[in-house]
């Protein structure tokens, strides 16, 4: 084709792409400014007086005027900007009340170790999935595969008796113990073991390295972007659990923040969004800071077998 | 975003410290010591009897003092004072010989070392500081009024320290006076302010309730400020809930604290607390001690006790530790466990004292408050809940499951209970159609409707009528009084719930005529005014303004009550109902039962018959409610109608009985039980239904789509239909 | 001898935890699903089956756990892959965009949920829309809309995520074969069919069972929004399950939990299957 043409209908092409991409880009801003709608509001609520939650939102609790001590509208409001701007929330809950401390402070005593030791657990059992295939180990594994899927009302009571007849109720193993041997990040990583090359592998044992080596010195260090990728998301789905805190343990001071959030929520509406805000942050600064490893870190897990 | 990933990291960081360390600030809370108090009350010759106790002092230094207290007699609309000095020694109280200007009521007592008393007077609008000796002579005496009109307070607390300086505690500001009676300072505070106490480090500490958390501040003069604390008790927030009464000056502590559970000592600066003692060892029900409480010594308190009707201070207790011996024979004791949502008090105090006699057996209550998931899995675990409390909780589940134990064997074989002693309609109330008696109860009240004999009949008007009466009321007048819609459509429904759910709760149904009607009969109640009454409920009745009127009769006095105010004609018709059921019964939250799977049954049979002696009944349940058994129903009766004293099965004489009572503003001497009133009693047992107990979740959804209905967001087909499509899952499942 | 204990060292902690803490438990749900009462029970053979499978408000809260997981799971599947395909031309801000993607997996469901409340309520935001529209108002919780609501809450929650995963899989295409493509003429949608999604499969698998637990997890949103007893279009499995449970029923739970894992374990094995077959036959 001459070059004159050809350069046309580049030109053309990519004036026509200008104008795809730009439409492109006005959908996908629409689409994620109501994505993110919510969060925002959450934040931006967060900064309202306590009197004004209570106006705007009391009514979808039923809260009564007389509780409240205040005036609730009839209508709900969804307000983006308050109408006084104050830090009397985050002042309530962070001076005023010491309890979200401790409450902060026990959630991460409870999702630190069930994230590091599922971990480390699980690694142990990728490899074996991934170096010694048989049918008995594939079924093994499929068994993994299916206990990861069901919800946890399944496990819960099971769960409870069981923690009963180790004597561990009302303490926290009684939920760490569980968490540091659920599947999920034993199915993540063996997916993502099975890409690394055979052949790296096969070498490794030509030259003579037992099995523990192998683990250690070639699977291990690959997996690191998976391994902080699976952190992550173990992190965020502990961080966020509530109903086995509330069966396990009776100690009102031993609950977790999201046991704590979730009362309040019924209760007093009016701390309910500096307090969700604070509960959001350390999710929000674990996403952010290993966005990348999850991005790098799943598009193995839909590899090849 | 990646590049600042080191950054995101390093805030997560930061932040988890920074939280954590706050966190970390955590009160040591030290667990309860070893089980070996005890509350022994002390003897008060001396004290007049119609006196009633109030406030303790008993010094803040290691040597152990008398203690201080008052005394106080109501005399014709004003209070004498005796002021005494209770001397451990001689175990008597000494009346100091003080005297007080006519009209003077005392605010505050306080001291210093028990050898100097601190008063602060009011005479109406009057404040007044005055010191005595313990020989009775006046120290010091000065008006404070100018200070604290001048800024419209009241004063709510007081205390002297070591150097006469005086600290008045009002709502809004804190007057310090010095040992003139010139005031030094006067702090302003934005709190709603409490006690004030010393603190171990002879400081003056105010603490401060604002309604939700408790703050302690500790003042300081020369920096005119104060200081805040946290205060450590009040940072659980079970702790806060749970507080009774106010802060207590200690030797060891910067205070102690009275709650439901424990006495708990804490030091602010070191942020340590430890439980003192639990009150379930002393035996003492912490409620009780509102009067006034102090610290003797290590180990040892003070404390003014309610009498056992509860209306007045005029017990003084001691609470300290027993020797070991005890110990041995606590421990070996079987453990019963009595689990439920909300253990009434009754129960509790029954296990208190139960506890005391018994040699083999020990009762322990887990509340779970509301968590029926919680207790579920306990009962599932098995061997952990003896005795069922079934309040808030559906007794057709669980008999569904075969957990309870059916009680006519322990019935039979009982030697302090018989079936013949039970009043006949609560046997009959707590069996099935089988004849099984699944739960106990002590005893019962009546939710009841009454109205004037003449005006509504005997028998229980028709739906129908009610309406037309409704409709045809003259302005001011009520049909029922204080109903509005909700609460008349609660007790429709709880009425008429049968009529709608089968008997065996597998199916409902809503959409059918009778639901539509009972829907409108509640909405021509509407709304409740909020204004002031100017009459009160007995007079609005006597005036003709209300027709029926719902309450709860819990004793004869109730019954004596109610039919002087109609005009000794009342009828009990009950709500307006399809199958006409008539009044309620209920038991008044005490409804237990015996778990089917417990290995301890005798002993959670030794209990519940421990509740239903007539020793237990006779001396507790008094003005409570309706004992079970009848020998103890006639007692009351014969005591209540006795127009000279009588002396009653155990023993005890009783005055010529001549009952007072009220409602609001209206009292009214109602004389002694008259037999028309003894043959209302019977009827009124003769027609009552218990009603189905459905559970709060149940109760919710009707609420909830009702509520709709009412504010007119739906029709009332669409309600019956959503009503009848929710309720249906509830029952299936 | 060795290199057997060699090749169960590795998996022997995990399998040993897992043992204990998962299927133990679940052997003790078979147990309560063959007795009559949950203490002290006696052997009932199937009749906890069959009175289940007569029982209504099971068979409800199973349609439409079924219906929600046959709407939501392919409706997620695709719609996260069109936005990941969307967000892999080069717009502006993409990296931006992603991150708002992501957040909502961040935000805890109770906090987040005032917020849908108060967009669906009776007198909420929308409704006050709708009235404005001159449209009356909906009765979101109680019509058949609520499941809409629930399906519009799941897709917001868990869509980031899932195209992320699409994305990633996207980045392993190889380059020579889309080029050779550009250069043979092949136009973009081509290109999508023939060479990426194959490609995608894998993934697509992967994300078929996380949007399966997914809809399972939604339950907590649906409980924080409706309660505990919801009209008959919310009920859920896991509704029918805490309830009975809290009617101290475990005989029923034990049962449904039993049926929904075999349920669970078709499902899951006939995807695996179905991936099996396709991966191969595309990939050669």
């Amino acid at each position: 084709m001459p070059d004159k043409v050809q350069e046309k209908r580049t030109a053309w092409r990519s004036g026509k792409r200008g104008i795809q991409k730009a439409v492109l880009f006005v959908i996908v801003l629409l689409f994620a400014s109501s994505f993110a709608l919510p969060i925002v509001l959450t934040m931006t609520n967060s900064f309202m007086k306590e009197e004004e939650v209570v106006m705007d939102y009391g009514n979808v609790y039923g809260t009564y005027e007389e509780a409240a001590g205040g005036y609730v509208s009839k209508e709900v409001n969804l307000k983006f900007i308050p109408d006084k701007v104050s830090l009397r929330q985050y002042e309530t809950v962070l001076l005023l009340s010491p309890e979200y401390l401790l409450k902060f402070w026990n959630s991460v005593i409870l999702s630190v170790p069930i994230v590091a030791f599922q971990i480390v657990v699980s690694l142990g059992a990728a490899y074996s999935f991934t170096r010694f295939r048989s049918r008995r180990r594939e079924g093994v594994f499929f068994l993994y595969t299916l206990l990861m899927m069901m919800p946890f009302q399944v496990s819960l009571v099971p769960n409870y008796l069981v923690a009963a007849r180790l004597g561990i109720l009302n303490t926290y193993w009684a939920i760490i113990l569980p968490g540091i041997f659920s599947t999920f990040s034993t199915f993540l990583l063996t997916k993502f073991m099975r890409r690394i090359p055979v052949s790296v592998i096969e070498a490794a044992r030509l030259d003579g390295a037992g099995e523990w080596s192998i683990f250690t010195k070639i699977c291990v260090p690959l997996c690191k972007n998976a391994m902080v990728s699976v952190a992550m998301l173990l992190f965020i789905d502990y961080w966020n659990m509530v109903e086995q805190p509330l069966i396990m343990l009776s100690d009102k001071e031993a609950y977790p923040l999201s046991v704590y959030l979730s009362t309040i929520n019924t209760g007093e509406i009016s701390l309910a969004f500096a307090v969700a805000v604070l509960y959001m942050i350390p999710t929000i600064l674990v996403i952010l800071y290993g966005e990348d490893y999850l991005v790098d870190g799943i598009s193995c897990y839909g590899g090849i077998r | 975003m990646s590049k600042y990933r080191y950054m995101w990291m390093g805030m997560l960081a930061v932040i988890v410290l920074w939280l954590g360390g706050c966190g970390s600030k955590r009160i040591e809370f030290e667990e309860f010591p070893g089980k070996n108090y005890a509350a022994i009350a002390l003897p008060l010759d001396g004290m007049e009897m119609k006196e009633e106790i109030a406030h303790l002092y008993s010094g803040d230094e290691e040597i152990f003092f008398d203690t201080l207290m008052m005394g106080k007699e109501p005399e014709e609309g004003n209070s004498r004072f005796h002021f005494y000095q209770y001397s451990w020694m001689n175990q008597r109280p000494e009346e100091l010989p003080i005297s007080l200007d006519s009209g003077e009521g005392v605010v505050k007592l306080t001291g210093i070392d028990s050898k100097e008393l601190a008063l602060l007077l009011q005479r109406e609008e009057e404040y007044t500081i005055a010191t005595y000796d313990t020989n009775g002579t006046c120290l010091f005496r000065k008006s404070v009024t100018e200070f604290v009109n001048q800024l419209d307070n009241t004063i709510v607390s007081f205390k002297m320290d070591q150097e006469h300086r005086f600290y008045c505690i009002g709502v809004n500001r804190i007057f310090i006076f010095d040992e003139t009676g010139e005031m030094v300072h006067s702090l302003e505070t934005d709190g709603v302010f409490g006690d004030c106490f010393k603190g171990e480090d002879g400081k003056i500490y105010v603490e401060d309730f604002d309604g939700k958390t408790t703050a302690v501040y500790e003042i300081t003069l020369d920096k005119q400020s104060r200081k805040k604390y946290a205060d450590p008790v009040g940072e659980e927030e079970e702790w806060n809930k749970s507080r009774i009464g106010n802060c207590v000056e200690s030797v060891r502590w910067d205070y102690i604290q009275m709650t439901q559970e424990a006495l708990i000592g804490v030091n602010l600066r070191q942020r340590k607390a430890k439980c003192l003692l639990n009150w379930q060892d002393t035996g003492v029900n912490p409620e009780k001690l509102g009067g006034g409480f102090c610290e003797i010594s290590e180990n040892a308190y003070a404390a003014i006790c309610y009498d056992e009707a509860g209306e007045r201070s005029t017990q003084l207790l001691l609470i300290c530790p027993v020797a070991e011996e005890g110990d041995l024979e606590e421990e070996s004791k079987v453990v019963i466990t009595m689990a439920g949502l909300q253990i009434p008090s009754f129960l509790k105090d029954a296990a208190y004292r139960f506890n005391q006699t018994s040699a083999e057996y020990k009762v322990e209550f887990k509340d779970y408050q509301g968590d029926a998931s919680k207790l579920n899995a306990a009962l599932m675990q098995g061997g952990m809940v003896d005795l069922l409390c079934m309040e808030g909780l559906s007794k057709e589940h669980y008999l569904k499951q075969g957990s309870l134990c059916d009680l006519n064997t322990f019935l039979a074989n009982s030697t302090v209970i018989k079936k013949d002693d039970l009043q006949e309609i609560v046997y009959q109330m707590l069996t099935d159609e089988q004849g099984r008696l699944y739960s106990w109860t002590p005893g019962f009240v009546i939710e009841a409707v009454m109205g004037d004999r003449e005006t509504v009949g005997e028998q229980q008007a028709s739906l129908e009528a009610i309406q037309q009466m409704q409709s045809g009321l003259d302005e001011g007048m009520e049909l029922y009084y204080g109903m509005d819609t909700v609460t008349m459509f609660r007790n429709l429904m709880q009425a008429n719930l049968q009529h709608f759910i089968t008997p065996d709760g597998s199916h409902c149904s809503f959409q059918k005529d009778d639901f539509f009607r009972l829907l409108q009969l509640a909405e021509t109640f509407g709304t409740v005014s909020d204004e002031d009454e100017e009459l009160s409920m007995p007079q609005k009745v006597q005036n003709g303004q209300v027709v029926y009127v719902g309450e709860t009769i819990s004793d004869f006095l109730d019954i004596m009550f109610y039919d002087r105010m109609f005009g000794g004609k009342p009828a009990f018709p009950g709500y307006p109902a399809y199958d006409n059921p008539g009044n309620f019964f209920s038991c008044y939250g005490m409804e237990t039962a015996i778990v089917e799977q417990s290995e301890h049954k005798e002993g959670a049979w030794a209990y519940l018959e421990y509740l239903t002696s007539k020793e237990y009944l006779m001396q507790y349940c008094r003005m409570s409610f309706f004992p079970v058994r009848k020998d103890c129903i006639d007692e009351y009766i014969n005591i209540m109608s006795a127009t000279q004293p009588y002396v009653d099965s155990l023993g005890i004489q009783h005055p010529a009985y001549h009952g007072v009572a009220g409602y609001d503003d209206y009292e009214v001497e109602l004389g002694a039980l008259t037999q028309g009133q003894i043959s209302e009693f019977r009827t009124l047992l003769d027609h009552l239904y218990m009603p189905p107990q459905l559970e709060a979740e149940a109760w919710d959804v009707i609420t909830e789509e009702t509520g709709r209905y009412f504010a007119k967001e739906i029709s009332k087909e669409q309600c019956a239909k959503n009503l009848e499509e929710r309720m249906a899952l509830y029952l299936e499942e | 001898m060795k290199k057997r204990m060699e090749k169960s060292s590795f998996l022997a902690g995990s399998f040993a935890g897992v043992l204990i803490f998962y299927i133990l438990p679940f052997g003790y749900l078979i147990y309560y699903s063959f007795v009559d009462r949950p203490v002290g029970g006696s052997f009932a053979g199937w009749n906890n089956y069959i009175e289940l499978l007569h029982n209504q408000a099971f068979l409800t809260a199973l349609k439409n756990t079924i219906l929600f997981a046959a709407v939501s799971v392919p409706l997620a599947v695709t719609l996260s892959l069109v936005m990941a395909v969307v967000l892999e031309k080069n717009i502006p801000g993409r990296s931006l965009f992603r991150t708002i993607f992501l957040s909502p997996l961040m935000v805890p469901s109770a906090s987040v949920m005032l917020v849908w409340q108060v967009l669906f309520y009776y007198n909420g935001t929308i409704n006050r829309f709708f009235l404005k529209l001159g449209h009356g108002k909906i009765d979101f919780m109680n019509s058949g809309y609520g499941l809409l609501v629930v399906l519009l809450i799941f897709l917001w929650k868990n869509l980031g995520y899932y195209m992320i995963i699409y994305m990633a899989a996207l980045n392993e295409v190889p380059r020579e074969l889309l080029e050779a493509a550009t250069i043979d003429g092949g136009s973009d949608a081509q290109k999508f069919w023939y060479i990426k999604l194959p490609y995608l499969s894998p993934s697509i698998l992967f994300v078929c069972l996380m949007a399966i637990i997914g809809s399972f997890k939604i339950f907590k949103e649906v409980y924080l929004l409706a309660g505990a007893h919801p009209s008959a279009s919310l009920y859920l499995l896991q509704h029918f399950m805490n309830n009975t449970f809290l009617a101290f029923d475990y005989q029923k739970l034990a049962t449904a939990a039993v049926l929904l894992s075999i349920g669970l374990t078709i499902v899951v094995t006939a995807l695996l299957w179905l991936e099996g077959r396709l991966g191969r036959d595309l990939e050669g």
